[in-house]
């Protein structure tokens, strides 16, 4: 595929079992559609993992009536609205993002998708996180990956 | 055939005659008395069939009560119990200490210390213990003013500030703060407006929800581990 770079984002192994705080403005659970859509300053906490957008949709699993009987598992996550994901000293920004708690695997993507690691920032269209590893690919979608290594941190 | 008392009292020896005079005495007595004591028994019989019906018609049919005094224009009702079904069929119920009902708007019951059992959908019944409210018969809706709790029989209680129930659509709404909690998650927020019988539930307002997916699960893996 185009110039991608992958980096171990182990900050970002999101794990589908630590507890999790969400926040946001207003919380409009459908369980008829088994979807729950937060919206306006959603902050999601996870361990060492934060991410930040504008609105949040969570499908999850289990028949109809899941919620009222507390028993709904989160099946995926999409993320709109200025997306900014931080845990450690690994940081990135996109423009929408999904989490797929099936799969394992979380995509943001955007026009400039920036991933910034201590002082290195890497920016692309496309980042995809392999939950269970934090392996981290990079996509370029056919312009070049923008690498700014910081010299400071080759000289390791 | 029916003799005139003048021709059987002059056939008859003097006593005779006397003791049917006297009869006939008493008999008109009797009739005059009746004359007087009829009507008005049936005054009083249909006056107090009217209070009853009154009474029955300002009380819910469905209402069981222990005693009922009427105190300065108000009926006070002790231990009241109201019972009906939703328009899917399934029964409700709601009991309370004391209901007071106000002659002039008889439609309205303001209820103390109520346990009320309300279904929010076929499945779920949500049940309400508060220290007061306001039942509007008609309308089948209830104002809890005071803090009351709610479990719904999914295993999740929630703790309100005060709300509006519309017992037969299984609505309901608050504008002050709530706290939800069920296994393995809770929510509090500023408002919530709970809609289409339980199924959209809006929380709005700095909206807090902690989520412990291990314990989400583990609630689902003991109900599926149930025989």
């Amino acid at each position: 595929s185009a110039q991608s770079t992958s980096r171990e984002m182990n900050g970002l192994k999101l794990s589908n079992d630590q507890p999790i705080q969400i926040e946001s403005d207003q919380l409009e659970i459908r369980d008829a559609e088994r979807k729950a859509y937060f919206t306006g300053n959603v902050k999601v906490v996870q361990g060492t993992t934060t991410l930040q957008a504008g609105t949040m949709t969570v499908l999850y699993q289990g028949q109809s009536g899941a919620v009222t009987e507390g028993n709904a598992d989160i099946d995926k996550i999409d993320v709109d609205g200025k997306v900014f994901l931080s845990s450690g000293t690994q940081q990135a920004t996109a423009d929408k993002g999904r989490f797929d708690l099936v799969s394992q695997v979380f995509i943001l993507e955007g026009d400039r998708v920036v991933l910034t690691e201590g002082q290195n920032v890497f920016v692309g269209c496309k980042l995809t996180v392999q939950m269970a590893s934090g392996q981290a690919k990079l996509d370029s979608c056919g312009r070049r990956v923008q690498i700014q290594l910081d010299p400071k941190s080759q000289k390791q | 055939m029916l003799q005139t008392t003048s021709e059987k009292s002059q056939g008859a020896s003097p006593p005779a005659a006397d003791r049917a005079y006297r009869k006939a005495i008493r008999h008109s007595a009797r009739v005059r008395r009746l004359r007087v004591v009829l009507p008005l028994a049936a005054v009083t019989i249909t006056l107090v069939f009217a209070a009853v019906s009154y009474m029955r018609s300002i009380l819910p049919d469905e209402i069981q009560i222990e005693s009922a005094q009427l105190e300065d224009g108000k009926l006070v009702m002790a231990k009241p119990a109201i019972a009906g079904r939703n328009s899917e069929g399934v029964p409700y119920s709601l009991r309370a200490d004391r209901a007071l009902q106000d002659m002039k708007n008889p439609n309205m019951i303001t209820l103390k210390t109520i346990s009320a059992a309300l279904p929010v959908n076929d499945k779920v019944i949500a049940r309400v213990e508060a220290e007061s409210g306001i039942f509007d018969r008609v309308a089948n809706r209830m104002e809890l003013d005071k803090p009351f709790t709610l479990n719904m029989s999914s295993g999740i209680d929630a703790q309100f500030k005060s709300a509006k129930l519309d017992i037969t659509a299984g609505t309901m709404e608050t504008d002050q703060a709530v706290a939800i909690q069920t296994k393995g998650a809770s929510i509090v927020a500023n408002a919530l407006n709970m809609k289409d019988k339980g199924k959209t539930m809006i929380f709005t307002g700095n909206v807090r929800l902690n989520v412990d997916p291990a314990a989400l699960r583990s609630n689902r893996s003991t109900e599926t581990a149930q025989p």
